[in-house]
């Protein structure tokens, strides 16, 4: 995930899903945060779906406890 | 081309070369789309519509990199006017194109074969360059490019084009100067 006008297709393909949130894309980091909305959860399979349908290939997902926000100021102020 | 399902928009102005064309991609890594441009050198000028398809034949992720071979399929109608005979031909034209990028190095190098009549218009496109510094995603990024490109029949000599590529998610602007001294511009959007 080198430049943004091709990783804008991840947000712009999970921004149409919807049960999703809010989304983040760290291009220093190279990850994609996503947080469901509440009482909704966001298929594993659907995930790496929209990111090969987006041109990327997904190493590792994993979920965690911070939300999208908490995120993404945590990594725009490093 | 971008993602499955979006569709790309572009057009690029110059003295010697104009177009319009929009794709959408119909898979991860097919689109199809539409293209008109006009091009013109040594006497000849040449107006075109095709229908185009794109195939990406292969891409390669790394953590710091992103590897592209793509095929173009064009199949349209050409205006071939030189000197004082204007004649219209249909073709066929397939082009290969390999890119490479990481954050702050880009190439590219294509090869298109367009054959119309008795002529040859085949172009080759070789390009490389740097991005001034690394930016986050929803940051504007620059990037210098030197662009070289020939085309046979149109040029004599390759045309050099110093160009200043500016990236910003969706949008992607190049402004460029041949070393004749003619602008180009270039701006492209993903809907």
């Amino acid at each position: 995930m080198v430049c943004a006008f091709c990783a804008q297709g991840i947000e712009k393909s999970f921004g149409s899903v919807a049960h999703v949130k809010d989304i983040f894309v760290s291009l220093e980091n190279y990850f994609v945060a996503i947080e469901s909305k509440d009482g909704k959860s966001i298929d594993e399979k659907q995930i790496r779906t929209i990111i090969t349908d987006a041109g990327y290939d997904v190493q590792k997902i994993e979920v965690v406890s911070d939300s999208v926000s908490v995120i993404r100021e945590k990594y725009e102020a490093k | 081309m971008s993602f499955k399902g979006s569709t790309t928009s572009m057009s690029t102005i110059s003295e010697s070369y104009s177009s319009v064309e929009s794709s959408y991609a119909i898979t991860a890594k097919d689109s199809l789309g539409v293209k008109a441009y006009t091009s013109k050198g040594n006497g000849y000028k040449l107006k075109v519509g095709e229908l185009v398809y794109l195939r990406r034949l292969l891409r390669v992720n790394k953590k710091h990199s992103q590897t592209n071979l793509w095929l173009f399929t064009g199949a349209g109608t050409m205006s071939l006017e030189r000197n004082v005979q204007d004649d219209d031909h249909s073709y066929l034209s397939p082009t290969l194109q390999f890119d490479y990028e990481t954050k702050k190095v880009y190439g590219l190098i294509s090869h298109q074969i367009l054959r119309v009549g008795h002529e040859n218009f085949d172009t080759t496109k070789i390009e490389g360059g740097f991005s001034f510094y690394e930016t986050g995603y929803n940051e504007t990024q620059p990037w210098f490019i030197l662009k070289a490109k020939n085309t046979n029949s149109l040029d004599n000599q390759n045309e050099y084009t110093p160009t200043l590529r500016f990236i910003n998610k969706s949008i992607y602007g190049e402004v460029g100067l041949t070393t004749k001294g003619d602008p180009s511009l270039h701006l492209m959007y993903t809907f």
